[in-house]
């Protein structure tokens, strides 16, 4: 286990009568790449606000390298940001900008020209040392952001939805160069987003933030495929939930009822009347023209939707519930109007007992 | 089918025309009848010759212009320049922390302070140089005050020097200095503070390296709108300096006036809009980079 670098306790935040982080605890470990996910408002900006100094919590401890930084301004912690706007100053060029930080501690002049000459070789900008930074596009703006907080050699950069403002292609190319950097500066990185997709392709780790609690901290496959809430399973991807109610337990299976039918998940510790709910990603459902042993779940194929790269059909329940089906071949799918029998391989339901006691389940 | 086109196209443009002219046209004909009119005659007045009583030989000379570098004359125009210098960087040393206050509050409080910074525009200048004069002298408030407290034996001379006149100016025209400095605080974007303190740099520096370099063009504003009025005051100097301080304004003043020296008194008018357009270019010179960089 890599040794813990940022560690909040019991950490709350209020703006006013607004309870913006609720009894925070999370524990960063070295050279990780960890993830704040979750809605706008959600809390993730002030959180990280509290790590840089921006913001004092109204409560608990923040401990930078096992110290606390409740004293400590801004300008004192080891830490450095890339903002969201990236921040940089119209009033110096690009050479200014990313040697602002060792000009201000004094680091002797030749030594910053080779540091500032380094982190833009690092970040690909060689040779736009003298340029302004109103000449520079959005992608080049992120990277000299983003060298200007390196060169400072940071325990910990946090990064404030840096990428939010550029086109999708930019976007995925700075996804994968951001990654590839972290890994081989081995700096921590903190990286707060509401883009799911993003988190899951950079992250280490993510941690799912609702409302001012933390709903879920895990690697991207484990968050992805064992949502413990049904916030996470409806933020991260897409999710069909039912909402069940224990029915039966079988010798192989337990059957849960939906409001008209049943679906079936693994044996397990049930007891019959006990409220479930069930998460099941599009791309493993299946569906037949009969029904299945095990499994009632009839619906109306109601539209088929061309995405690209898959295809997604929506399949209506008699409740009006929406199912979502995707394949990557519109031959796998069924026609408009066609009545049809869904179904799942059982491990692949995820249940989520109810959320005020999701922490039993695994 | 095409001379219908140019024909509309014609008709587009005249109409275009037609309101150039109704927008630009008043201000047009008042600048040219009542500023470069005026300008122009005085350029050529400045370079006739002073006959008796006041009146104007249209005989071409120089002695006018040799005349402003006379010592009695000079004297006066290097005490008018250093008196506007000395109010313009007091009016900024004061008015930019008070911009920078007004500027990082909320903006209710602004609004109030900014009706506070207005008030003494709602003041007839004459009655805010008699309370001056009310103020400032012997027996006045200020060294009663002074005296009653034990600060000083003897009242201060304050009135009727360049203390009081500075003192006057910097009362009127404090406002036209904090205006543009607050607009270019205000504008200033919070988030590179933040930045600025993210990489190490405490508040001093940060104002110094940030702060500063960003606002500079409000402030050579500021100082553009201090300097201009005060160079060219004259009620100000004759009153709070009691006619012991002579500045350009009254030089001129004097000029068209009591000496009926009016070539001379022109050609003085030219110098000053000389001085001005000076400190113009100097101003645009500095403060138009860096407007530049700070886009």
């Amino acid at each position: 286990m890599a040794k813990t670098i940022v560690s909040m306790l019991n950490v709350d935040k209020w703006y006013g009568e607004n309870h913006i982080v609720k009894n925070m605890n999370l524990d960063i470990s070295e050279g990780e790449f960890l993830t704040l996910l979750g809605p706008s408002g959600c809390g993730k900006t002030t959180m990280l606000r509290m790590v840089s100094g921006f913001e004092q919590p109204s409560a608990g401890t923040i401990k930078v390298e096992n110290e606390s930084v409740e004293k400590k301004e801004p300008y004192q912690r080891n830490v450095n940001t890339v903002f969201q706007n990236y921040a940089l100053f119209p009033n110096m060029n690009v050479y200014d900008n990313v040697a602002y930080g060792l000009k201000i501690k004094k680091v002797p002049k030749a030594e910053i020209k080779k540091r500032v000459t380094e982190m833009l070789k690092l970040v690909q900008l060689e040779g736009f040392e003298k340029r302004r930074i109103s000449q520079m596009s959005g992608g080049q703006k992120q990277r000299i952001a983003l060298a200007r907080a390196l060169i400072n050699h940071p325990k910990v950069l946090l990064l404030d939805e840096p990428l939010g403002a550029l086109d999708l292609k930019l976007r995925k190319q700075m996804q994968i160069e951001l990654k590839q950097l972290q890994k081989r500066l081995g700096i921590t990185f903190v990286y707060v987003t509401h883009d799911q997709e993003e988190a899951l392709t950079m992250s280490d780790r993510i941690a799912i933030i609702n409302e001012g609690v933390m709903e879920q901290i895990d690697t991207p496959k484990n968050i992805y495929e064992h949502p413990k809430t049904r916030f996470v399973a409806e933020f991260i991807g897409e999710s069909n939930i039912f909402d069940t109610v224990v029915k039966n337990i079988l010798e192989d299976k337990v059957e849960l009822a939906i409001a008209e039918g049943h679906i079936a998940v693994p044996r397990g510790e049930y007891t019959v009347g006990e409220k479930v709910t069930v998460s099941v990603r599009p791309e493993v459902m299946s569906f037949s023209r009969e029904r299945i042993s095990g499994f009632s779940v009839k619906g109306v194929v109601k539209d088929i939707i061309y995405v690209g790269n898959f295809v997604k059909m929506i399949v209506e329940m008699s409740n009006g519930q929406e199912i979502k089906i995707t394949r990557f071949d519109s031959m796998e799918l069924s026609d408009l109007g066609d009545v049809v029998y869904l179904n799942w391989p059982l491990e692949k339901g995820v249940v989520i007992r109810m959320e005020d006691s999701f922490e039993d389940t695994v | 089918m095409k001379k219908k086109n140019s024909e509309e196209k014609e008709k587009i443009s005249i109409a275009k025309r037609i309101s150039q002219i109704a927008l630009c046209g008043p201000v047009t004909i008042w600048s040219v009848l009542f500023i470069y009119v005026p300008m122009a005659l005085l350029l050529f007045m400045s370079f006739m010759t002073k006959g008796p009583l006041g009146i104007i030989k249209y005989e071409f000379t120089l002695e006018n212009y040799k005349a402003i570098f006379d010592s009695v004359y000079f004297n006066v125009i290097k005490e008018s320049v250093l008196v506007a210098l000395i109010t313009t960087v007091l009016s900024v040393l004061m008015g930019y922390p008070f911009a920078y206050f007004m500027a990082m509050k909320k903006k209710k409080i602004s609004g109030i302070l900014m009706i506070l910074l207005m008030i003494p525009f709602w003041t007839n200048e004459l009655v805010i140089v008699y309370s001056f004069v009310i103020l400032l002298n012997n027996s006045g408030l200020v060294n009663t005050f002074l005296q009653v407290v034990g600060i000083t034996k003897e009242p201060l001379s304050m009135l009727y020097n360049n203390f009081a006149v500075i003192a006057g100016m910097l009362y009127m025209l404090l406002p036209f200095a904090v205006l543009p400095m607050y607009s270019s605080i205000e504008k200033l974007d919070k988030g590179l503070l933040e930045a600025s303190k993210d990489l190490g740099a405490g508040p001093v520096k940060t104002f110094f390296k940030i702060t500063l370099p960003l606002t500079a063009p409000g402030i050579f504003a500021g100082v553009i709108l201090v300097f201009i009025p005060t160079i060219g005051y004259y009620q100000i100097t004759d009153m709070l300096g009691g006619g012991t301080q002579m500045m350009i304004g009254n030089l001129i003043n004097n000029q068209f006036s009591i000496s009926r020296n009016w070539p001379f008194g022109a050609a003085l008018s030219m110098l000053l809009a000389v001085l001005i357009l000076v400190m113009l270019f100097i101003c645009q010179k500095i403060g138009g980079n860096l407007d530049d960089l700070a886009a």
